[in-house]
């Protein structure tokens, strides 16, 4: 009864962020941002655990909904990037709201994934924990070497003689191996000498995951002549049981993997689990990405919650743990209880938010969306990161359309964290700043 | 197996060595050319290989100007042109894209009783390779006969839909024309010899226990190839042809997957725990209870198996195709 | 793509469109711009410079630059190969962190901060609910300036000279350890004492202090902080302590007749006790050495330290150091504690005559002759009022305590019970030491004191004890380890396990003894460690008889007995 009081806190959180995620490449993170700075800077107007629920319906709400913005919108972020192109098939087959639906199902498995870890969750996190941190850089390490590895070219067929079809196959995988490369050396600059001032370092990523993921797309909308065709808004899904089970069960190994991990983003998660379970149908995949985002979102702010383990991973969790440690399992469950409620609620708004999109995208021209899109993504970046942070997003661009343009893996951008966090945890990173004369 | 089964076992195959694990907890990245060796074969067929191949028959369809009997015609004479010159000839299907997500499929059967190669044109398929609904045409079948023996050693029946089209290998052999399905995949790269290699290159870059995790884990995916259907060429240079697989699994069935990424997660964090200072996993509840779903669910799945080869028909040949696509295909096309 | 005209997923027709070529290259020739102008701006611009207590929970992962001091530290944590200092600047205090490679090269370059060094270090900031620190980014990121030496006279450390390097002499007053990692050594020259701090980790780090023992001069350079407005010198490296020579003493003995110029100094002086009187706080002794007499003052709690202030009668020779003073005209020495005063020889001796007991021959273990007549009597029968009387007591032991000056055995005669206090000078020389355990039987000479309220016998000599029956009780079973708990706080126990660490602490040694339920800290005071110090060695199996302790919130066994 004594945690009663913090409901409130959480449903608001939730009913914010169902508003802002909405609002293409508002991320979660930026919003935490706003209430952790006001919190710091204007006496701590809200604190302690009560902020801490109010972040936990915020990032529930945010991981359930974002999916809108993201197929309706075209502008993912890192981790619903998986998603955009499924999805986009789904809305160019007017089946749009489906696709929404269906990441909604795989976000209500991750809930039910984590109220049945919960009790569990402490020793099994802890003891991992243990085993595992010593070697997390090689284990990074491998992930990016899969990550290289594992992207097949896709051309190749045509050329008239050996060179010619070893180029054709080679350009692709080549742009995506530059492509990891720059996001690194991005991402080296911005861990040591970063034109974002002081004050706003915790959002440092902000503008290079902008420039990275979210502009390439919104430019890809805006350069494509692409017509929405009319959504069907069904009143079944065609997804059966058998198949959500297995959507789900593959997205919560991902997306606990990702909440685990450092570095590790949702989509890297969703990823090595598809690969792991062997899916093939888009269905599943969608499914499974929407519980992995769940996870990977919601999971790692849980994780920080979690008695005796201290885990703290992920940006909100990060921002959070300047300010405010959690404190018992009384709380933690709390949490648990209050990720269920408002993973629900959200689910709700998510079907009606739905709809407004629908609406949305029927009546406005999609490439007058994806302007309004790109002023915002330019408007949020400059107000938290200023012109440093313009900068940043700009040079990030051209980075982020090379998978693009030159058919490779967008997943590759993600060098950008991956790279310097990787040689840092190998004791490298100074070293190879050194060598870049960053440092 | 899927690429991520056999990162995963060389992986796990480098930590059961107790000085590569300190080494990796002191900071040391020997381990991850476990996972490079673990994909390195599939890496150089379908990176490197599968391009230097020079086709001698090029088929390229129109997806709109679909000759059936032309295309059947021109392999039966690449067919004949074997037989008489006695000389190899590599034939190469390409695909028909219509789209990011859409192929124009066609089938092509090399029909050992009547001696026929026959071509149809297929539904509109996306990369899935689920078909678009209505999309079958009516168009007419190709047949040409051929006059000499022929023996597909992969199958009789293959379709042609999605990423770059398979090849062939046309060859006279045992007094009739054998046909060899990617005769670029699964030859020097998938032999003992490459293991060998692997592991003398990483030894004299890294040192011995590297080079034992690079050649173990290059040999650890050879075998667990020999778990399928398609097979390899297991003494190259030293033999000209694939040997078949056990047949026990296919590639793209999920549960032999994710039976074997399971396994290896596990063992590696078992093999990371108890060479470290502090082990703290207890071996009888580990892999007692732990692990023991996992074989559950192979048994559950050699069952179903089992009983559905028995009970009814798929063609096995389609089966060999899906499972060859699918050790190729990306789950992300991202 | 493809072989058609019209792109059927986009409804875009190809020849009308930009050839992708151009997009192509545009976008790597802009990738590669960006990040090669990126890098070049990144190269010429500065690192931030930043307060420490400008930093706020926003700036998480920012990476800063920072100037200030050191004034804590380092800590040192061989497993983690990591290191921790603190260094402040004018606005705050802030924690720094090393890592793997990054303490290596600092330890193996001898750049390892230290409490008064001035730095200049780039690091990436770390806040965590509201704690912030900053992880050095490399050992090259680290500008030290070594601060340089003045000599300085103790009582003249003030609050002007806090992480001032200095210089100072005296003599090792006192050591005692407050915690386990700090020792304080006591340092007093002719002006006045300071404590110099000895942190386990700048030993860890660079090598232990050479030896030194109570009244060494030494030479130590040190830097000066505040502990609770107590000034401190807290010593950087072994290196910086060093032994002065026998013949140049710190603080130098002075004639009594000299005493009148040396007011507010620390002398020594020794002379003869002419006169003993006591006072509410103390007792007052009056000494003479024939140049002059002055009034040594030893306040009660100094009293209470000492073993043999009963000693202190008319007519023993006593050295003593302390500050000289003036109170109502009179020149006063006032030690400040036991280790300064030393009873250099008793009063003339007279003839002891024991009734009952059959007394030896007296040995030579020490040059003295008992001054009064022991008079047998029962425990029950001894008060307060036979405070520096000569008894004799028979009993059986009930219970043998170590201390760290040598044992405490309660002794009972069926009557009452008596501490009888055996020195570890007397106890080295009695040859069944070793059966002074509970259940044997002992006869006792020796002077009644009271300590702390209690009564004490305490014998003079080896010879002043006599072992009448050796203990019949059945040794126990050793209990195990875990077994122990804060119930058997103050019992006797006996342990028994294998050795697998042994560390120094200023008055002995600690012993981590192990066996299959558990492991627990056994400390063993000089006096039951040098015993057995040639068979005590790692992974040895031993049994240990002692006395279950809390130190520091942790069960631990002070040893009296060591048995292999």
């Amino acid at each position: 009864m004594e945690y009663l009081y913090l409901v409130p806190y959480a449903v608001v959180g939730t009913l914010l962020a169902s508003t802002l995620a909405l609002v293409p490449a508002m991320h979660v993170y930026n919003i935490a941002g706003i209430f952790i700075w006001l919190a710091v800077s204007a006496q701590k107007f809200i604190g302690g655990d009560a902020l801490a629920m109010l972040l936990l319906g915020m990032i529930v709400g945010y991981a359930m909904l974002n999916t809108v913005s993201a197929i309706f919108l075209g502008a993912p972020d890192d981790s619903t990037v998986f998603i955009v192109l499924p999805g986009q098939k789904y809305l160019l087959m007017s089946r749009g709201f489906e696709a929404v639906v269906l990441t909604g199902i795989g976000g209500l498995g991750g809930i039910l994934i984590l109220i049945v870890l919960s009790p569990i969750a402490a020793g099994l996190f802890g003891a991992l924990r243990t085993i595992l941190f010593p070697h997390l850089h090689w284990i990074l390490a491998v992930i990016i070497v899969y990550m290289l590895m594992a992207e097949w070219p896709k051309g190749g067929d045509r050329g008239a003689t050996r060179g010619a079809r070893l180029w054709d196959a080679w350009k692709g995988l080549g742009a995506g191996i530059l492509t990891f490369i720059l996001s690194g050396i991005l991402g080296l600059v911005l861990m040591y000498k970063s034109p974002i001032p002081l004050e706003y370092s915790f959002q440092n990523l902000l503008p290079a995951f902008v420039g990275l993921f979210a502009v390439p797309w919104v430019l890809e909308n805006l350069a494509s002549s692409t017509e929405i065709p009319k959504q069907y808004i069904p009143t079944t899904i065609d997804a059966p049981p058998s198949m959500i089970a297995r959507g789900i069960f593959s997205g919560a190994l991902g997306g606990l993997f990702a909440a685990f991990f450092p570095v590790v983003t949702g989509g890297i998660g969703g990823y090595l689990a598809g690969h792991a379970t062997a899916q093939r149908d888009d269905r599943v995949f969608i499914i499974s990405q929407g519980a992995s985002k769940f996870l990977y979102y919601v999971g790692a702010f849980w994780l920080f919650f979690l008695p005796t383990a201290g885990i703290t991973k992920g940006g909100m969790a990060g921002m959070l743990a300047t300010i405010y440690a959690p404190q018992g399992a009384g709380l933690y469950y709390t949490a648990v209880a209050l990720i269920a409620l408002c993973g629900v609620l959200s689910f709700f708004l998510l079907l009606g938010y739905a709809r407004v999109a629908v609406w949305l995208v029927q009546r406005v021209n999609y490439r007058y969306i994806s302007l309004v899109t790109l002023f915002i993504l330019c408007g949020v970046v400059f107000w938290f990161t200023g012109v440093g942070g313009i900068a940043i997003m700009l040079i990030a661009t051209p980075i982020g359309v090379l998978p693009v343009v030159w058919g490779s893996r967008r997943m590759n951008c993600l060098g950008v964290i991956l790279v310097p966090i990787t040689l840092n945890l190998a004791g490298l990173g100074p070293t190879v700043a050194q060598w870049l004369g960053i440092v | 197996m899927k690429g991520i089964s056999h990162f995963i076992t060389g992986i796990a195959v480098g930590t059961f060595f107790p000085d590569a694990v300190q080494a990796a907890a002191a900071g040391s990245f020997v381990l991850v050319l476990g996972g490079i060796g673990g994909l390195l074969p599939d890496t150089l067929d379908f990176k490197f290989a599968r391009f230097l191949e020079e086709p001698d028959i090029v088929i390229d369809p129109h997806p709109e100007q679909f000759e059936a009997q032309k295309i059947a015609d021109e392999i039966a004479a690449g067919i004949e042109r074997v037989a008489a010159r006695k000389k190899k000839l590599i034939l190469k299907c390409s695909t028909m894209r219509l789209g990011t997500d859409w192929w124009q499929q066609y089938s092509l059967r090399f029909d050992t009783d009547k001696n026929q190669v026959i071509v149809k044109l297929g539904p509109i398929v996306n990369t899935s390779q689920l078909p678009l609904p209505q999309s079958e045409r009516e168009d007419p079948e190709g047949r040409a006969q051929v006059r000499v023996p022929l023996m597909p050693t992969y199958s009789e029946f293959t379709t042609v839909d999605i990423f770059g089209g398979p090849s062939f290998a046309l060859e006279w052999r045992n007094d009739r024309v054998e046909i060899d399905f990617l005769p670029w995949h699964r030859q020097f790269s998938h032999s003992f010899l490459m293991a060998v290699l692997f592991g003398v290159l990483c030894g004299v870059l890294f040192g011995t226990t590297a080079g034992w995790i690079g050649g173990l884990a290059v040999l650890a995916h050879v075998l667990e190839d020999q778990l399928g259907y398609l097979g390899s060429n297991l003494f190259a240079p030293f033999t000209k042809v694939r040997t078949t697989g056990m047949k026990l699994i296919h590639a793209q069935d999920a549960i032999p997957n994710f039976f074997t990424v399971g396994t290896m997660a596990m063992v590696i964090l078992f093999n990371l725990d108890r060479f470290s200072p502090q082990p703290m996993i207890d071996p009888l509840f580990y892999w007692g209870v732990l692990w023991l779903p996992l074989p559950l669910l192979l048994a559950y799945y050699s069952y179903r198996k089992g009983s559905a080869e028995g009970k009814q028909f798929v063609p096995l040949l389609a089966q060999q195709e899906a499972e060859l696509v699918a050790e190729t295909q990306e789950v992300v096309n991202a | 793509m493809g072989t058609l005209d019209k792109c059927p997923y986009c409804g875009a027709e190809v020849q009308k469109r930009l050839p992708m070529r151009y997009v192509r290259l545009a976008c790597l020739i802009l990738g590669l711009l960006g990040v090669v102008i990126l890098v070049y701006a990144a190269r010429g611009a500065q690192t931030p410079l930043i307060k420490i207590g400008n930093i706020g929970a926003p700036m998480n992962y920012a990476y800063v630059q920072l100037t200030g001091t050191v004034t804590r530290g380092p800590i040192y944590d061989a497993d983690a190969q990591s290191l921790r200092f603190y260094v402040a600047d004018d606005t705050g205090e802030i924690q720094v962190n090393t890592f793997r490679d990054v303490t290596l090269q600092l330890i193996q370059s001898e750049h390892v901060p230290a409490i008064g060094d001035k730095i200049t270090m780039e690091g990436a900031l770390r806040i965590r609910d509201e704690f912030a620190s900053v992880n050095l980014a490399s050992a090259d990121k680290l500008q030290l300036e070594r601060p340089t030496v003045s000599e300085i006279r103790l009582a003249d450390v003030g609050y002007d000279d806090e992480f001032h390097y200095v210089k100072v002499r005296g003599d090792v007053r006192d050591i005692r350890q407050p915690y386990q990692g700090l020792t304080l050594v006591t340092l007093g020259d002719a002006t006045g004492e300071l404590d110099m701090a000895v942190n386990s980790d700048v030993e860890k780090l660079y090598g232990a202090l050479p030896a030194f023992n109570f009244g060494d001069g030494v030479e130590v350079q040190g830097v000066v902080s505040y502990y609770r407005d107590t000034p401190q010198l807290v010593l950087r490296h072994p290196r910086d302590f060093k032994q002065l020579d026998e013949n140049e003493p710190v603080v130098t003995t002075v004639k009594l007749g000299e005493l009148a110029t040396r007011i507010n100094q620390r002398v020594r002086v020794s002379g003869e006790i002419m006169r003993v009187a006591k006072f509410s706080q103390g007792l007052r002794a009056t000494v003479n050495d024939d140049t002059g007499e002055v009034a040594l003052v030893l306040w009660q709690d100094v009293l209470n330290q000492m073993a043999n202030a009963s000693q202190l009668v008319t007519g023993a020779q006593v050295q003593a150091l302390g500050k000289v003073s003036e109170f109502r005209g009179e020149l006063e020495v006032l030690p400040n504690r036991a280790s300064d005063i030393q009873i250099l020889a008793p009063p003339v001796a007279q003839n002891i005559a024991t009734p009952q007991a059959n007394v030896p021959a007296p040995t030579a273990s020490r040059a003295v002759t008992p001054t009064a007549v022991a008079v047998a009597r029962s425990v029950g029968t001894l008060t307060e009022d036979d405070k520096d009387s000569l008894v004799i007591v028979k009993g059986i032991i009930s219970r043998a305590d170590t201390f760290s000056k040598g044992m405490r055995y309660t002794v009972d005669d069926g009557t009452g019970t008596v501490i009888v206090l055996g020195w570890s000078d007397v106890l080295e020389d009695v040859p069944f030491r070793d059966a002074l355990v509970e259940g044997a039987t002992l006869r006792v000479t020796g002077k009644v004191n009271v300590f702390n309220d209690e009564l004490e016998v305490v014998p003079a000599r080896a010879n002043d004890m006599e072992l009448i029956e050796v203990s019949h009780l059945v040794p126990p079973t050793p209990r195990a380890i875990a077994s122990l708990s804060s119930d058997d706080l103050d019992k006797q126990v006996l342990i028994k396990g294998t050795v697998q660490e042994i560390s120094d602490f200023s008055a002995g040694k600690y012993v981590t003894l192990q066996d299959d339920s558990g492991e627990i800290q056994v400390t063993l005071f000089s006096n039951v460690y040098r015993r057995v110090q040639n068979k005590l060695a790692v992974g040895g199996t031993v049994t240990v008889r002692g006395k279950v302790n809390l130190f520091r919130g942790k069960l631990e066994v002070v040893a009296d007995e060591v048995l292999f």
